[in-house]
């Protein structure tokens, strides 16, 4: 007689869902813990340090509001089991994300007050670049940048 | 340091250092610099001192006295060689000014318009350069130039 965790009605069955729903709860919750975490750790460090003018040095622009905005609903549409990013700023005021550590492995985007991502990513020996829309769902073509450098 | 009556051209073997006055620019668990160091915005060149005729230590002054000059603290810098740029096809000028006679401008970016294009070569710059912090004599916030 098969057993399936969807519809057997054993102990070990019943057991079996307990544990795969329980498994889920806290995968759930550490990728929430982890967005978080970062929403109130790196990011709240770039909203503090750069949203003054020449926070680099360099005559570098201020966050502003709007692009902390983005970039807040940017973490939070990330999907679930997404390497979580590192955070930071670029001279024009623009919050980035980064990802990937091997030098041809990386990917940076950059959300704007427009709600635009400004993406780069260098993949081995191949590279590429672009521009698209946010519109509360991180777009496809990144997603794809996003797993091929982690 | 360069006689300012006798600078010479850029050459590709030159090492080009970028001052990092923000913690910002550096992650903070992998000491990798972000690409964000390298983009030239406002401007449309990126500022970077040579290395040519001159020691470490006159290096680290002159970060030190742009830092001191912005109330700033010198984290380190980003050193890359002349040849990282030309290869992404940027310009390599000699700019020599005040307290800088080693100071170089890097040109010939994509417009500022066309930010993925200068995001993408600032990533290359930073996947070949490398991070070198600054001694404790020269990272003092606000520091004054010795």
């Amino acid at each position: 007689m098969a057993i399936t965790h969807d519809s057997g009605e054993s102990q070990t069955a019943g057991f079996i869902r307990h544990r795969m729903a329980d498994c889920s709860r806290q995968l759930q919750k550490s990728a929430v813990f982890g967005i978080e975490r970062v929403i109130r750790g790196e990011l709240a460090d770039v909203w503090e340090e750069c949203s003054l003018p020449n926070w680099d040095g360099y005559n570098s622009l201020p966050v502003t509001w709007d692009s902390f905005h983005f970039a807040e609903q940017f973490l939070r549409s990330l999907p679930l089991g997404t390497a979580v990013p590192s955070v930071g700023a670029e001279p024009d005021g623009q919050i980035t994300f980064d990802w990937g550590r091997a030098p041809r492995r990386r990917l940076s985007v950059s959300v704007s007050a427009d709600g635009d991502l400004h993406y780069a990513a260098l993949l081995g020996p191949g590279r590429t670049c672009g521009t698209e829309p946010f519109f509360g769902e991180i777009p496809p073509t990144i997603l794809h940048l996003i797993r091929q450098v982690c | 340091m360069l006689d300012p009556a006798n600078v010479p051209d850029v050459d590709l073997h030159e090492m080009l250092s970028r001052f990092i006055l923000t913690r910002q620019y550096v992650n903070q668990q992998t000491k990798q610099l972000k690409p964000a160091a390298f983009v030239p915005h406002p401007y449309e060149e990126l500022s970077v001192t040579r290395d040519r005729e001159a020691t470490d230590a006159e290096i680290w002054t002159v970060g030190q006295g742009i830092a001191g000059l912005q109330q700033k603290t010198l984290h380190g810098r980003g050193d890359a060689l002349a040849a990282s740029y030309v290869q992404q096809k940027l310009k390599t000028i000699a700019d020599p000014v005040e307290g800088n006679t080693n100071h170089v401008n890097i040109t010939n970016w994509p417009s500022a318009a066309d930010k993925a294009a200068q995001k993408l070569i600032a990533q290359e710059i930073a996947a070949v350069a490398k991070f070198v912090p600054a001694p404790e004599d020269f990272s003092s916030a606000n520091s004054v130039p010795k």
